[in-house]
Formats: C-alpha cells, structure tokens, sequence
C-alpha cells in the first residue's frame, strides 16, 4: 500500500507531500512539462487533504483528468484522479451509475453498453475521464437529441479549494433539494475544486440508428422528430437517426438520401489549435460560411446547437479575432484551446457576470491554489 | 421606516402598484403551501428597470426583498419570513418572437405556463415542463422551483428548458446568465439559479427551449389490482430501456375523489391506476403502447385502456390534472409531500407509507409522477379537530425518513422554501451545506434576498473561525 511511481526526481514539493501522505501515489511530472509533481490520491478525501496542505505551503494544484484538455496554468501540483477511477454503484434499473472522477469514457460507456445504456458522453475521445469531461462541461454529437452533458449530472462529490470534501445533488433523475452545486461544477474546469465521484443518468439505446446523407440540413431539422445529431463536415451534411428499426427506416425514407447503418460520427486529429464557435442555432449557416473562410484542417457544424468546432495548424490571433468579434455580437463566443494563450485569447473578454463568477470563485478557492486564471477574464 | 419605503415606492411605481392595504397584505401573506408570512407591500414593476430599481430602493432600507409569480408555490418559497417587500412578477408577461430554428423565445416571468404552451402551438412547438399547476403558475415561479410536470420524465425537469435568464441580481444590477448561444464561457451560474426559489435574485425575463409537438401520442389508462402491481409496472418500464413521455400514477382512493369531481371514466374496481402516454413516430408509439401493455398484463393490469382520440386523451389528463382539486373539494385541509426516491424502490416505499399512514389513522391518497419516483403522497384532514395536524406532521416526517432511508430526497419538484428548510440537514452534511451556502453568498452577500429559505440556519458554518484553514 505504499506506492511511488517512478520516485526518482525528489523535489521540494514531492518531499513535502511524500512525508505527509506516504500512502499516496505520485510521480515526478513527465507528461506535463507545467506541474513538477503529479499526485494520484485514492480517494475524495485524500484530494481534501492534499489541497489542505497545498494551502499551508502555498503550492499550487492543477486538477487533471486524462490531461487533454490541460493546457494551463502553471501549477506546483498535478492533481489526478487516475486512482479514483472504477464504477461505485450502478443502478441499472433506475438508469443511474456513479463512477469515480478518474474512469475513461471510453470504460464507463463498456460497462454501460452491456446493458444497452449510454451516458452520452462526447463520442469522439474514450480516453478522456469523467472527471475531466464533466469538469470542462463538454458535450457530444448527440446534445440536439439528448441535451448537453450537464443535463445527466446529478451528484458530484468535490474536495473544494478551501480543503473541505463536499456532495451536491443525488443519486436521483428528480431532486430539487438545495442548491444544485453539482451544476455549478460542470464546465468549472477545476477552478472551485476537484470532483472526485459522478453521478450521472442514463438513457437506454435504441435497438436501430443510421447515418443519413442529405442535402439540406435545414430541412431535415425540420422534417424530422427529434433526430440525434445533423451534422455538417467539409464532406456534406449528415443526420444521424435513432430508435426502432420501423422508426428509422421511416426516418430514412423521409429524407430520401442513402443511409448508412449505425452512427458514422466525423473523427479527426488533434489539431494543434482547436476552436469552437459558439451562435445562436439560427445563425449557424453563417457561423460555417466563416469558418470556412478561414480554411481550416477540418470543420464539424452542430445544427440545431449552433457549434462549429474546427482544427487550424497554427494560431492566427487577427483572423480568430474577427471570427470572435461577429459571435460576440450575436451573444455567442469563440472559444480556442492552444498552448499559451491568454485568457483573453481562449475565452475572448469575460461577460457582465465577471463579478458574480469572481465572488464564486473567491468563495471556493480562497487562497487561489487550483487552476488560477483557468476562467475568462482570468478567475 | 415602512411608511417611508412604501411612499418611495409609490414615487417610483405610482400608487396603484404598491399594495399594502391590509386585504391585499392579507392575499399576499402565503402561498399556496402552509406557512405564512409578513409582508410590508406588495409592488407589481412593468419593467426589469422598475425591478432593478425597486431592489435598489429595498437595499437602501435595509429590506428584504422576496420574488413572486403566481404564487402556487407548496413550500412557502414566495412568503416572507421577516417582514419584507413582495415583488409580484405577473405583469411582466410579454412573449417575444419565436426563433423557430432554434426553437427558443425570450418570455416575462409572469408568462403563465399553460399560455406559452397555448401561444406555441401554431408554430407546432411547446415548453415541455408542465406541473399540474399549469394553469396559473408562471415561468417565473418554474425557473424558481426548477418545476416538474409529467411530461418532465423524459425531457427533464425545467432546467433542461431554460437557455438563459435576465437577472436583477440581489443589489440591483442586471446581468444575463446562460446564453442564446450554447456553452456561455464561465461558471454556469444559469444552472444554480434556476431552482434557487428566487433567493440569488429576481429573473426578468427567460429565454426558454421549446420542443417539436410529437407527429403521434397515445396514452393509455391501465387499472392494476393492487398499488404494488402498479408500482412494479413502473419499475419495469424503465428497466426495459423505455422512458415514456409520462407515467404517472393514481391509487384507488384519488381515483374515486377524481372521479366524482370530473368523470374522466377511470375505473373504479381497480387499487390503483397509472396513466401512461408515448410519443414519437407513428411507427415507435405503436410498438411502445405494445411493449407499455404487456408489461402491464405480466403484472395483472385488470384493464388497458387507449385513449382513441384527443378527446379523450385530453379527458384522461384532465383527471390527472385536476386531482389536487378534486382532494380540496372533498377535505377541509390537505398537506401535500413531495419526496423522491431511487424508481427501483417504489414498491417498498409506498408499502411503507401506506403503514405510517395507517398506523396514525389518516387518510392518505396518492397522485404521483411515479416514472421519476417523485411521490405525492396527499394527507387529507381537517385542522379544526384536536390533534391532527400534529398527527399529519409526525406521519409527514416518518414519511420523509423513509424515502431518505431509501436512498431518496426531501423534494422532487416542489422546493425547500421555509416548509423542508429545517431539514436539509437530514440529506446534506455541515460541509454539504456549507458549500451551498458559499453559493448564496456570492449572490446575496447582504442576505437580503428572499432571506431564511432554502438553508437552515448557521449552514455557513464555518463564518466564526473564518473557514477550517
Ligand atoms: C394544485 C397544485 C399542483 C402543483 N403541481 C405541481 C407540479 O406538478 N410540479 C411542480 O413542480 N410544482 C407543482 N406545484 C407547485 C407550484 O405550482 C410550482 O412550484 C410553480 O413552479 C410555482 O410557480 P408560481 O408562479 O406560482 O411561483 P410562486 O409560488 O410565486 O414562487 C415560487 C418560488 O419561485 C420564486 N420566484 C417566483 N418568481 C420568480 C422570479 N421571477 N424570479 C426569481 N424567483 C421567482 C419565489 O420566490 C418562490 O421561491 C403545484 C401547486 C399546486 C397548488
């Protein structure tokens, strides 16, 4: 039970924690060059303890799932939950499973599929964890059908920033009972605290699903009842179908293109510059006529959602801006995720709710220790 | 310091919308749950101005300020506990234009939900949340409560509908959260404050989703000779992998208080009845009525009855709908609960508030959104006789520590408010609360907004010694 992985680079902080917490896992920090240390506690408690003396020492924590999405800020601890990661309780029958923050997507949606379940989580990356997808709030394909992935999230438990362990909401698909902190720590990206377990609901799959290629993206969204995804790539616009095999040989007929079976969902690289424009479903013919314009690597167009993601080779802060300034102005954002940028280069300038998100922010993490600056405008 | 506040108000709103005549104080003092309240005036602003404006003046007066809509609330979320200024949200009801592509339209608060549903109906879209309340409560008290309905079981509960809320926040300032574009960067202060009973601030407008009305419906009608064959069905239904759009369940004695009040033709032999209704494709809702049947009939449904038209449909729903009512014409008093519980423990659940029911002598009925394990069981009474509301209170709490011993909640759908506030800590441990209090806090750090609610008292536990560090 006393575990170091790889413990050869002893640092001041790796001491420091190894001396507190013996039986705690870590490692000298190799896959991330912005942490000297990365420590795996157990459990949510054990996060708790580590965050209380991060406090007393004034290091910095970066919590941190598969890393994927991890780009910054510089922090003296990496924070992983890979060691919170089997299933804790599922419910098969109340379509609820709770797993640990540090499951792969990928494992959670094996287990699930067993029992013809699925967490509709984003299909496009299994090796992301929970933690991580529920913490950065991200959503796949499937949200027109089913909703974003916060819609699911019905319990967390967190270590807070202040060092205390916390649940919020419940193992329940119905429950208004206090305020739901739970939501609040969906698309957090780590800054209040580090989740440690999720609930999430479940939906059961359909026995039938097809990829439908069709012209008009437009009329499909209109024709069709409750289609799981219509989707535009630089290869066409596709609608994804579920339910009975009757439903969707329906489904298929009405749209009248050719049809592939199951769910054909666009794949690509990583690029080195991803970036989301985010509009008011309406707007997205014009969202994808920009992006296009810029030549991306690649482009996925969400209607109905009103996203655009697309890959770029390297940033282009004038062209991005501009793309920013026009969805700005129509309520909506460009979000980019690229090593070193600023704030205000992935986020674009914070909203009139800076304040409240400060104060939130100020509340949880008093000290600043996790993820400083992850936020717009810097929280 | 009331006079003066009331003459300002005055000032700002003209006399006619602020109302502190005692009849109308009276009105204002509750909801339509069992605790009342104090109220100084009651204000009804036209404008998110006029409220920002109204908030500013309570602050400069030290008052506590408590939002309402149509108040229907059940947990006495709209009544304040210290003396304070209702702000009465009816009359900012405008609907905007309907983005018929993104399905959204930007509605005042004190939009009732049924008209909006009534408005969207020619655009063949609706808001799905629909609480048996529908017909007077607003959007306003449902992005308070985070409202369920029926139709929530498959959609979600109101939070799943609300893209983003106009907030005059508890100083008065006005801020948007949520967006019409999907995924605002930033914390989503959006999803707390849907569901926090109007204490991080007042919502002034709400941009809302809006979902397409099904190509085809049915809903079936099946009797059950005994609440546990009923209750089983429910569990598995959704153990089969199919959410209908509704399941809700009625036991025998409801069933004869509805159907003296509106003959909706609900049989009368069976122990229990559960009111189901798919939707989708003509081709998906005849094989889930198919699949709904048979799992009825392994379960010795005495009687399966679809609705064949509209009509009908909407005569069976109107049962449902008016049960509540149905209940107040038949007892003086009634008190209504509202815990949820995991569905695979349904059967035992109700097996075992049947027995407290029994066991001090009261007269229970159920009408419940079973799919979703949210209970209602209704206790009717009559306050009047020696001892009986005591009685209903004792059975009240044995009957939460069941579903909370189950694995379940205080509410479902209807709130903490000041009703349940004392016993968040059943649920939620000092550090639980704490946490949440740190929510209100960066709202409301003067406490001003709709005060006492929700949180029981020194939840902020950790304010004397300024935190465990
Ligand atoms: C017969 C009956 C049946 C019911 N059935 C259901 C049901 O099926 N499902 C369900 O969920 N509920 C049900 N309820 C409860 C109630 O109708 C809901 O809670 C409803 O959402 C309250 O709406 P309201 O406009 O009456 O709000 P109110 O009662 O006036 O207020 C409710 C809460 O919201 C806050 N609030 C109101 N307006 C605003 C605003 N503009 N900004 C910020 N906060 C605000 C208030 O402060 C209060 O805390 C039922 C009630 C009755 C009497």
């Amino acid at each position: 039970m006393f575990r170091r992985i790889g413990w050869s680079a002893v640092t001041d902080i790796g001491t420091s924690i190894s001396s507190s917490f013996p039986e705690i896992a870590m490692e000298p920090s190799v896959t991330t060059a912005r942490c000297e240390i990365v420590v795996a506690p157990r459990t949510v408690d054990e996060a708790a303890q580590v965050i209380r003396h991060a406090t007393e020492h004034g290091f910095s924590i970066l919590p941190i799932g598969s890393g994927s999405t991890m780009r910054e800020p510089r922090s003296n601890i990496a924070l992983s939950t890979s060691s919170m990661a089997g299933v804790i309780e599922y419910q098969p029958d109340d379509l609820t499973i709770v797993v640990g923050a540090g499951m792969s997507i990928g494992d959670l949606e094996d287990v699930l599929a067993d029992r013809g379940h699925s967490a509709v989580l984003p299909e496009s990356s299994p090796s992301r964890t929970v933690g991580g997808v529920v913490a950065s709030g991200a959503s796949g394909y499937a949200r027109l059908r089913y909703g974003p992935t916060r819609d699911r999230v019905l319990e967390v438990t967190m270590a807070t920033g202040y060092g205390d362990v916390v649940r919020a909401g419940g193992r329940l698909v119905k429950n208004v009972t206090g305020y739901d902190l739970s939501r609040l720590a969906t698309g957090s990206f780590g800054s209040l605290g580090v989740i440690g377990s999720v609930c999430l609901k479940l939906w059961p799959m359909a026995p039938a699903s097809r990829t439908v290629r069709v012209d008009n993206a437009g009329s499909a969204l209109d024709r069709l009842y409750r289609p799981v995804a219509i989707l535009e790539t630089g290869e066409g616009v596709s609608a994804y179908v579920h339910g009975s095999v009757a439903t969707v040989e329906s489904d298929v007929a009405l749209l009248g293109g050719t049809a592939v079976e199951g769910f054909d969902w666009p794949c690509h690289d990583q690029p080195p510059v991803y970036a989301e424009v985010r509009v008011p479903a309406r707007m997205i013919d014009d969202a994808l006529v920009r992006v296009r314009e810029i030549d991306p690597l690649w482009f996925v167009g969400q209607h109905g959602v009103g996203i655009v993601e697309f890959g770029l080779s390297a940033h282009d802060d004038a062209v991005l801006e501009s793309l920013r300034l026009w969805a700005q102005g129509l309520g909506g954002s460009v979000v980019v995720t690229a090593p070193g940028l600023s704030s205000r280069q992935r986020w674009g300038s914070p909203g009139n709710t800076i304040e409240l998100q400060q104060r939130m922010k100020h509340l949880f993490d008093p000290e600043g220790i996790l993820n400083r600056g992850v936020l717009p405008g810097g929280v | 310091m009331a006079m003066s506040l009331i003459a300002d108000l005055e000032r700002l709103l003209g006399s006619d919308r602020v109302r502190h005549h005692p009849l109308d104080l009276a009105v204002f003092a509750k909801d339509a749950g069992v605790v009342s309240g104090h109220v100084i005036a009651a204000v009804l602003p036209d404008t998110t101005q006029e409220v920002a404006a109204v908030v500013r003046l309570a602050n400069q007066y030290d008052t506590p300020i408590v939002p309402r809509g149509a108040g229907t609330g059940l947990a006495g979320g709209a009544v304040p506990v210290r003396p304070g200024l209702l702000v009465v949200l009816t009359r900012l009801a405008s609907i905007g234009e309907v983005d018929t592509v993104g399905r959204s339209v930007w509605v005042g608060p004190g939009v009732v939900n049924l008209d909006l549903s009534r408005k969207m109906k020619p655009y063949g879209l609706h808001f799905a949340p629909d609480p048996s309340s529908q017909q007077a409560c607003t959007i306003g008290g449902n992005v308070g409560t985070n409202a369920g309905g029926p139709h929530c079981l498959a959609d979600g509960t109101t939070v799943a509908h609300i893209y983003a809320a106009e907030l005059v926040t508890p100083t008065g300032e006005v801020v948007i959260v949520g967006g019409d574009a999907p995924d605002t960067p930033g914390l989503d202060l959006r999803a707390v404050v849907v569901g926090s009973e109007g204490t991080l601030g007042i919502v002034t407008r709400v941009l809302v989703r809006l979902m397409q009305d099904p190509p085809d419906v049915a809903t079936l009608l099946i009797g059950f000779p005994s609440v546990e064959s009923a209750a089983t069905t429910v569990s598995d239904v959704i153990a089969s992998g199919l959410i209908p759009a509704a399941l809700e369940m009625m036991d025998k004695r409801m069933v004869e208080a509805v159907e003296n009040f509106v003959h909706a033709g609900y049989p009368l032999d069976a122990e229990a009845v559960l009111l189901a209704e798919v939707t989708g494709t003509p081709a998906s809702v005849r094989s889930d009525t198919q699949r709904i049947s048979a799992i009825a009939q392994d379960n010795r449904a005495i009687d399966v009855r679809v609705a064949v038209d509209i009509d009908e449909r909407e005569l069976l729903w109107k049962g449902r709908k008016s049960a509540f009512g149905a209940v107040a014409q038949a007892a003086p008093d009634y008190y209504l609960h509202d815990t949820v519980v995991p569905r695979t423990r349904l059967v035992e659940v109700m097996e075992r508030i049947y027995e407290i029911a029994d066991r001090y002598g009261l007269t229970m009925m159920n009408v419940f959104h079973a799919g979703d394990g949210n209970l209602h069981p209704l206790v009717a009474f009559d306050a009047k006789e020696p001892g009986a509301l005591g009685r209903v209170q004792a059975a009240a709490r044995e009957m939460v520590l069941v579903s909370i011993e189950a694995g379940g909640s205080l509410s479902g759908e209807h709130g903490i408010g000041v009703e349940k506030r004392d016993l968040m800590p059943l649920v939620f441990s000092a550090a639980d609360l704490d946490a949440q209090a740190r929510i209100k806090e960066a709202f409301d750090p003067d406490g001003l907004m709709n005060p006492d609610k929700v949180l029981p008292k020194g939840s902020r536990c950790f304010d004397a010694s300024g935190g465990p560090l």
